[in-house]
């Protein structure tokens, strides 16, 4: 089956700003990458007659340098889960989070940047890119940067303007003595299916085994994924127990707003939130070397 | 417009519309191996190989494979002799109405060029976007193990 009837032109931009040329010309134009967002479900309502293609405009790649690694947009989630550079960053959570990225299939085609631009609040990414504090480069008229923390406004909407592409995500290394652990937590119906709640931590701590800095965001419960800040707050300064951290989440309903539809129930997602968000806490603390 | 692509080793030119799926242009080609499920990149047996890597046809523009290195099943075979991991699915039926076994083959296939030496999750792994509504798994998955240790043997 054809899958733009419309389609008229297809394009092959060789860079970012090549591509958002080519946007600001064509007034029904779509970018695609891997296609696995925009050809099943994202071109609703849309009149498309133009497709931008980014795979070839030299956005594919993972860079480290002393300060951050860098992943280029059109990156696809299978050369995330294997890269050899995050089998040991951040405790392997991005490796994880893009093994349990539905099938091998789609993470063959699918594409870091696709996956954030298509601003779904089940995106496996975006909790791990919130707890590793990403920032997103976007190429347009002009070059903009965002910190993924406010990056989403709501379900299916993003900060970015029309004739916007993400070109970059960039991922800071952690710094000084201080140890971070990481933790990444999917619960879904099946192996290939989305996430009913996922969610991801990285707390820090100091010698005394206090909490020095905490992130801890979660996905599917929310329009769109959210860092849970107040919770993030509760631990602070504090040396971690299990009755404290049950404590800290204890107003987490407060943080999400979780909805009802075909997975499952509202009320389901608000009682797995917390559970996702103690295990997680848990988790990242017991990794960078507390005691529970 | 022209597409120039190689499948299954032979180089072809094919003629196609810019708006068709890899899988129109398979199957418009002959290659009827290549199924038609779901269109929605869920079902997986219009699986096919691009430059190694495992995809869903049906949600892949044709226009991206220019220059492409395709498999489907009809390239697994050699001069007639079935590959070891198609005997293997005969030998132990991992077959039922056989729908989606091309798909199932193609994912086993390029799950083993890249690791000949493979876990039983990363089989699982592997086949976890074909689906069979026969509801059977186990068989395929043992024919794969199966296959992955006949295949050690006989180099």
């Amino acid at each position: 089956m054809q899958y733009i009837r419309d389609l008229k032109k297809y394009h092959w931009p060789k860079g970012p700003q090549d591509a958002v040329r080519l946007m600001m010309q064509e007034p029904c134009a779509e970018i695609i990458a891997g296609g696995t967002e925009l050809l099943v479900s994202g071109l609703k309502g849309k009149e498309v007659n133009n497709l931008i293609d980014i795979t070839r405009a030299g956005l594919s790649y993972i860079k480290k340098d002393k300060k951050t690694i860098k992943i280029g947009a059109t990156t696809t989630i299978s050369e995330l889960q294997h890269a050899p550079v995050f089998k040991d960053f951040a405790d392997g959570i991005i490796s994880a989070a893009a093994a349990k990225f539905v099938s091998v299939q789609i993470r063959n085609a699918a594409t870091i940047g696709g996956n954030l631009g298509a601003a779904m609040p089940s995106s496996d990414l975006a909790p791990v890119l919130m707890a590793l504090d990403a920032k997103i480069f976007v190429c347009g008229k002009e070059n903009k940067e965002f910190a993924i923390n406010g990056f989403y406004i709501s379900k299916r909407k993003t900060v970015m303007a029309p004739c916007e592409i993400i070109t970059e995500i960039e991922l800071p290394l952690a710094c000084g003595d201080d140890k971070t652990g990481y933790a990444f937590q999917k619960i879904g119906r099946t192996e290939m299916d989305i996430a009913l709640v996922n969610g991801a931590a990285a707390i820090t701590i100091n010698a005394g085994g206090e909490v020095k800095n905490a992130r801890l965001s979660l996905g599917s419960v929310a329009p769109n994924t959210i860092r849970c800040l107040e919770i993030e707050n509760n631990l602070l300064g504090k040396k971690l127990t299990r009755e404290l951290i049950a404590a800290a989440c204890d107003n987490i309903a407060k943080a999400i707003d979780p909805k009802t539809d075909v997975r499952a129930s509202a009320k389901y997602r608000g009682t797995i939130a917390k559970v996702i968000a103690t295990r997680l806490i848990e988790e990242a603390y017991i990794k960078a070397g507390g005691k529970i | 417009m022209k597409l120039n692509l190689k499948v299954n080793s032979e180089n072809k030119i094919f003629d196609i519309d810019v708006r068709d799926t890899l899988l129109d242009v398979m199957r418009a080609n002959g290659y009827t191996s290549v199924k038609h499920g779901c269109e929605t990149g869920e079902c997986g047996a219009c699986t096919v190989i691009v430059n190694g890597a495992a995809v869903n046809s049906c949600i892949y523009p044709a226009v991206k494979c220019e220059d492409a290195d395709i498999i489907t099943c009809e390239g697994l075979e050699t001069n007639g002799k079935l590959s070891i991991l198609q005997e293997k699915f005969i030998e132990m039926g991992a077959i039922q109405c056989g729908y989606c076994t091309p798909g199932m083959l193609l994912s086993a296939h390029a799950l083993l060029m890249k690791n000949p030496n493979p876990k039983l999750k990363d089989v699982k792994d592997a086949l976890s976007g074909n689906f069979c509504r026969c509801t059977g798994y186990k068989k395929p998955v043992d024919a794969v193990m199966a296959a992955a240790e006949q295949m050690k043997g006989a180099k």
